[in-house]
């Protein structure tokens, strides 16, 4: 490992770790309510708001009435961008004069925007004008992740609260989301950008003759505020068909850098949240140890993996006397190197944000298998802002009851009996993912013409099938792009996987804090499990292997592949 | 029911107007006012005013006496749009195209000494990519001292005034701007017509 690798790893460790609990004590007071500095200044606009929709901000709802808001919102959100979507080409800020989405790319890409997946099966700069990604596509990456967020805080209310029937108001919670986190966070990203290099302005594309007297168009737009909320609230849509990887939406390894942090704070600080509102920031600690753990591994891995040359391709080299140097380049910018490329990309899987500044296919196999490996998980490892603890927690109450049977006692996490109801929920939310993934892929294995969206042979066409559902059911929406989904079979059944993907989890989540508000929490005593220490901790990664790690499916594509490559003569 | 739809309506057009229209405004009226350059694409021009490129965004250089970026989907006199080629490491496509780029290097190149750095065999993230390892340019260097009749330490020393460190000495790889020492060559070591 060179030096600079290592100081770049530990300066982001570091940081991360220092932003937790600052941000964790912010996000605490912003849902709990409390007073802070920030609170009069931003209180105005909130109640107006308020007064606009006639909210009443005092009153908490039951869970299925918050389930039925989330749902509401999610379908007027639906309406609005389908519709911009279908009507881009009459509406204004189209200087380029791109045409109206497909019905079908219009559903996947409005579901996609939705969910905080991200897919895309289009490309920005071709097919967007700048209205719809600002109005439709910015909106909805604000949305989702405040929807993400809030049904956290809900099922942490679940754990902290007893005997009460509600569990915090939906429209409340999403207002202050967006006005106390994610839109503060947005702006000084966005500035930052700008700085670097990310343009924001709404002119068309910009002719140039460039040195060798060609012509070249360049296009533009209203970057840097997308391209902020996209990594902040961890959703992963990029404004250009590259993403990340396009040096206009992350020009310098500082952009980078600054990325790759603001793409874990929320999740990272959500950890420190639960631990403060259950009143033990251990149980925090221990859930946070959990995750980074299991990340920083896999990076390990990533690491050692593409610094592996490849070797039927030094086979051929040598039989036409050449030598090359470097590491496998194909796919990554020369500013990030190997580095910043190999956590980008295991940071963009585990935190369920999708954004890519390498091309994810053009990875050693075994680099790809781990990318796959962490978002089957169900981007759980820092993960999606407030989808990741929530998920965490899903897999925290599995090892609860499983520990608790083990020693023969009611299993309980911090004085929250674990009762049947609460485990129906979860083993229902745990297994929705897996289940989608498989099902979906190979059921579509099924079709004859299927070579023919794959854009390589043999088992790496295989993973880019079992990459695109496993992005899609997981509200990841990264991919092996040259897999073209971009027809109406796969934009419908991506569409119905993800949505499917987000809202069979949210919905047993929400159940679970409202059975868990309504309990009466048991006082902890010398015989009570403890939740926070190595052995629970080991315990629980131990239980997300067994339930997430999809190892049969991996073997077909990414394990395969890297025995095709070390086995395989050159053509 | 109407009153929950009501409530949405209304909930969402006041958090609508304010995250897809004030503050996409208030972002980029910071970025005009404050980082014009950058805001408007990061252009360079010429003493008459006249645009040569976005020192973001790669330009084809094929002429033996500028260095050469890495190799491109994108055509020249093309839109400037990004693409992913996407090919596996097994893929007889990816490395047949390798081994071709690297032998027409060597041709090209001739009196440069091997090894070939993979940056300038391969195609980048984007198809985009403005720079190239300070190893890729120092591979061109007879090809370019040839043609503009310099001497080759002249240009290495170029190089190395104009690599782009890590930033902080920790970020990032060093690099050199193509389009940027492009410009520089061009200023020291005009092409007589």
């Amino acid at each position: 490992m060179s030096i600079a690798d290592l100081f770049q790893f530990l300066m982001y460790v570091t940081l991360l770790i220092a932003t937790i609990k600052p941000m964790g004590w912010y996000i605490t007071r912003v849902f709990s309510g409390e007073e802070f500095w920030l609170r009069p200044k931003i209180a105005k606009i909130e109640t107006t708001f308020y007064k606009i929709a006639r909210i009443r901000p005092d009153v908490e709802q039951h869970w299925i009435t918050y389930i039925a808001c989330l749902l509401i919102f999610h379908a007027v959100g639906f309406v609005v961008l389908y519709a911009i979507l279908r009507l881009q080409a009459y509406l204004p800020f189209n200087p380029n004069h791109v045409a109206n989405l497909s019905p079908d790319l219009a559903l996947n890409t409005a579901i996609s925007f939705l969910t905080n997946t991200n897919w895309q099966n289009y490309s920005g700069e071709i097919s967007l004008s700048h209205l719809s990604q600002m109005v439709g596509l910015t909106v909805q990456n604000f949305f989702s992740a405040a929807s993400g967020m809030v049904v956290a805080i809900a099922l942490i209310r679940g754990f902290s609260r007893q005997e009460k029937q509600t569990i915090g108001n939906f429209w409340v919670d999403v207002t202050r989301a967006i006005l106390y986190v994610l839109l503060p966070l947005s702006i000084i990203l966005a500035i930052f950008l700008i700085w670097q290099g990310v343009p924001q302005n709404f002119s068309g594309d910009i002719a140039v003759t460039t040195l060798e007297q060609k012509n070249q168009m360049i296009p533009q737009g209203p970057v840097a505020a997308q391209e902020a909320i996209k990594i902040i609230g961890t959703n992963g849509g990029g404004f250009f068909n590259t993403n990340s990887s396009h040096p206009y939406e992350n020009p310098t390894p500082l952009s980078n850098f600054l990325q790759m942090m603001m793409m874990a704070i929320i999740g990272a600080a959500l950890t420190n949240v639960f631990g403060r509102m259950i009143g033990d920031q251990r149980q925090g600690w221990a859930i946070f140890t959990a995750m980074a753990c299991l990340l920083f591994i896999h990076a390990g891995l990533m690491y050692y993996f593409e610094q592996q040359p490849n070797p039927i391709l030094q086979q051929m080299a040598a039989e036409n006397n050449i030598i090359l140097t470097g590491i496998n380049m194909e796919g990554k910018e020369v500013r990030f190197g190997l580095f910043n490329s190999i956590f980008y990309a295991n940071l963009t899987t585990a935190t369920a944000t999708g954004a890519v500044n390498a091309m994810h296919s053009s990875f050693m196999p075994l680099s790809g298998g781990i990318m796959l490996w962490n978002m089957m998980l169900g981007g759980i490892l820092i993960g999606g802002a407030g989808s990741g603890l929530y998920g965490m927690l899903l897999f925290v109450i599995l090892t609860a009851f499983i520990a608790g049977l083990m020693v023969g006692r009611t299993p309980e996490y911090k004085g929250n009996k674990l009762q049947i109801r609460e485990i129906k929920m979860t083993v229902l939310a745990t297994l929705v993912i897996p289940f989608l993934i498989l099902s979906f892929t190979a059921l579509t294995l099924y079709r004859p013409d299927i070579t023919q969206n794959m854009a390589n042979p043999s088992a790496h066409g295989f993973s880019e099938l079992l990459y695109f559902y496993t992005s899609t059911a997981t509200g990841n929406g990264s991919a092996f792009a040259g897999f073209n989904a971009n027809t109406p079979f796969f934009n419908i059944t991506g569409a119905v996987v993800m949505l499917l993907g987000r809202l069979l989890v949210m919905i047993p989540v929400l159940a679970i804090a409202g059975s868990l508000a309504a309990k009466r929490l048991s006082p902890i005593t010398v015989g009570s499990l403890p939740t926070h220490n190595f052995t629970f901790i080991i315990l629980l990664i131990g239980v997300i292997f067994v339930f997430s790690l999809l190892l049969p499916a991996l073997a077909l594509g990414p394990i395969a592949e890297h025995f095709l490559l070390i086995s395989a003569t050159p053509p | 029911m109407v009153r929950l739809l009501r409530t949405t309506i209304l909930i969402f057009g006041c958090l609508l107007i304010l995250t897809g229209v004030v503050y996409p405004a208030f972002i980029t009226l910071i970025g005009q006012i404050f980082f014009q350059n950058q805001a408007n694409g990061s252009f360079v021009f010429t003493h008459h005013g006249v645009s040569q490129g976005s020192i973001l965004i790669a330009q084809s250089f094929e002429q033996d006496h500028y260095f050469h970026g890495r190799p491109s989907l994108i055509n020249t006199d093309n839109r400037a749009i990004s693409i992913g080629r996407n090919l596996g490491q097994t893929n007889h496509v990816l490395l047949r195209d390798v081994i071709e780029k690297a032998k027409y290097l060597l041709v090209k190149n001739q009196g440069s000494s091997q090894p070939i750095p993979m940056d300038i065999v391969t195609v980048s993230g984007s198809n985009l990519d403005p720079h190239i390892t300070p190893e890729s340019a120092r591979f061109q260097v007879p090809r370019i001292a040839r043609s503009r009749q310099v001497s080759e330490d002249e240009l290495l020393k170029l190089i190395e005034d104009n690599t782009i460190p890590r930033t902080f000495f920790i970020l990032g790889e060093p690099r050199i701007n193509v389009l940027q020492i492009n410009l520089v060559l061009d200023q020291l070591y005009p092409i007589k017509p």
